[in-house]
């Protein structure tokens, strides 16, 4: 069966420095173009922002200023320094508290870089 | 707007504050040797990821090993698993007559998981109205609560959509050639938080329980001693095939005396030890062999060291016990019962010859004098000549 690759969880702000592949990111709606399937998700604590490609998903439940996690495949347009995320799932997250989702998510990758640690030393 | 739980992110913040003052480095000093040696199948049972559902990365679960020894199983590190418990988005639906198959995933990976449909859903296909009309004369509350079961029935007929939490336990089987979680247990989170204990929760459980071994080191490194010779036969095995190899020789020859020397030139010993490279090693196992033989009473260490005697009916003991038993079956003493076997053993080692003699040796001994008919055993422990 095919299966769609994992979305990485990224923040925002990495998400905009990565050049491929699946990923994850949780952020705040903060404009929604019904007609062009395109958003906006916005990082609360930061001011970055993503373009979000919605052709997949709508009609989206849920209105602009809600929280959204989106997973879906960077992709940037040719020669533009813009990343857009064509999203294939956007789910209301509405309620999630963000500051431990992020401190979840370091220590997580915390715990993900320790491990490659002891793999690189036993090599 | 859902407002989460008090509690709820209260225990997301103890979980990360305990998280935050552990060590960041996983102890790296383990022994390097003891990583690729496996529990063997009896022992797996001690270990307590082989009874519950596993929290685990989804990436772990594709990447587990599987066990030859054991079908179903799978090993993470040093612990055996077949059951996990997985918590992630769906992103993938699929319907069939009989279940839903959906993708989950939850940040590190993607894993297919089946979910099967409850049997009774396909039997009634009455609508929840006319149900509804059905029990029209229940009282108000129980009406109330009817229609609310309907529909969380009906809900879960449909199944769930694609952006969907769920929390999945259940266990990893092969399909079609690519692993998948059957679940036995499945069910929509609608607190997004729930995603964040879980996030939390699994490096704690990765640190203190899947990265760290069940068993203490000393019993791994002896099972590592003990597999690492195993080309054939475990070093524990060793003895008691010598054991039966040395017993039937002694059976078909019957030899007088046994040495170590003769005990390695039988062929069949040549064959087992053949894998020890010293003549010392060789050696400890055929007098370990032989001391298990002493013990039972087959064979006894004469003067010399590495030479056994080896107790065959019509051996020289005979004569020695049967010249006891005919100068103290005759005393007062022993004239009713006969002669305790103790005693009999006191007076063998008297002689110079049987000094260092064991009970068994003496015991094996009068049970051959007993099959000839040579003496008779009165009583548990005592024994009688037949003919004075």
């Amino acid at each position: 069966m095919d299966l769609p690759k994992c979305g990485s969880v990224q923040e925002i702000s990495n998400a905009l420095s990565t050049n491929q592949g699946s990923i994850k990111v949780t952020g705040r709606l903060i404009q929604h173009d019904c007609i062009n399937r395109q958003a906006t998700l916005g990082d609360p604590q930061t001011s970055a922002s993503l373009c979000v490609d919605t052709s997949l998903t709508e009609p989206l439940e849920g209105s602009v200023g809600s929280l959204f996690q989106v997973i879906g495949e960077v992709e940037r347009e040719d020669g533009g320094d813009t990343p857009i995320v064509r999203a294939r799932i956007m789910r209301c997250v509405d309620g999630m508290d963000l500051l431990m989702y992020n401190r979840a998510l370091r220590n997580q990758q915390k715990y993900f870089q320790s491990r490659n640690v002891t793999l690189v030393r036993h090599n | 707007m859902i407002f989460p739980r008090e509690s709820l992110t209260w225990d997301c913040y103890c979980i990360c504050y305990e998280m935050d003052v552990e060590e960041m480095e996983v102890d790296g000093t383990e022994n390097h040797s003891l990583r690729n040696d496996k529990i063997p199948k009896t022992l797996c049972g001690l270990d307590f990821c082989f009874h519950v559902f596993n929290k685990m990365y989804i990436d772990d679960i594709i990447a587990l090993e599987q066990c030859d020894v054991i079908p179903g199983m799978y090993w993470y590190k040093r612990h055996p698993i077949y059951k996990v418990d997985i918590m992630g988005v769906v992103v993938k639906r699929q319907e069939n007559v009989r279940c839903f198959i959906y993708a989950v995933d939850d940040g590190t990976g993607v894993i297919t998981c089946c979910c099967w449909k409850s049997r009774l859903h396909e039997q009634s296909s009455e609508d929840i109205e006319t149900t509804l009309q059905r029990c029209r004369n229940l009282p108000e509350v129980l009406r109330k609560k009817m229609s609310g079961v309907l529909m969380s029935e009906a809900k879960k007929k449909e199944g769930y959509s694609l952006g969907d939490l769920v929390h999945i336990r259940g266990k990893i089987k092969i399909f079609r050639g690519e692993r998948e979680v059957v679940a036995s247990y499945h069910n929509k989170l609608e607190d997004p938080n729930m995603e964040i204990v879980r996030m939390s929760e699994l490096p704690v459980l990765y640190r203190n329980l899947y990265d760290v071994d069940t068993l203490p080191k000393k019993v791994l490194e002896e099972l590592s001693e003990m597999s690492g010779q195993r080309k054939g036969i475990c070093h524990s095995e060793i003895v008691p095939e010598l054991k039966k190899i040395l017993v039937t020789f002694i059976e078909d020859q019957q030899p007088e005396e046994i040495s170590v020397e003769h005990v390695s030139k039988i062929p069949g010993v040549t064959d087992l030890l053949k894998e020890m490279k010293t003549s010392e090693e060789k050696n400890t196992q055929i007098q370990s062999a032989l001391g298990v033989l002493e013990g039972e009473g087959r064979v006894f260490t004469k003067q010399k060291s590495q030479v056994y005697g080896v107790i065959n009916p019509g051996c020289s003991m005979e004569r020695l016990i049967m010249d006891i038993l005919k100068r103290d079956c005759v005393k007062e003493k022993f004239q009713n019962e006969g002669c305790h076997y103790l005693h009999i053993v006191d007076e063998v080692r008297k002689s110079p010859d049987y000094s260092a003699i064991t009970n068994s040796c003496v015991l094996t001994c009068l049970n051959n004098l007993e099959y000839q008919s040579d003496v008779i055993r009165t009583s548990f422990t005592k024994y009688f000549l037949c003919k004075i």
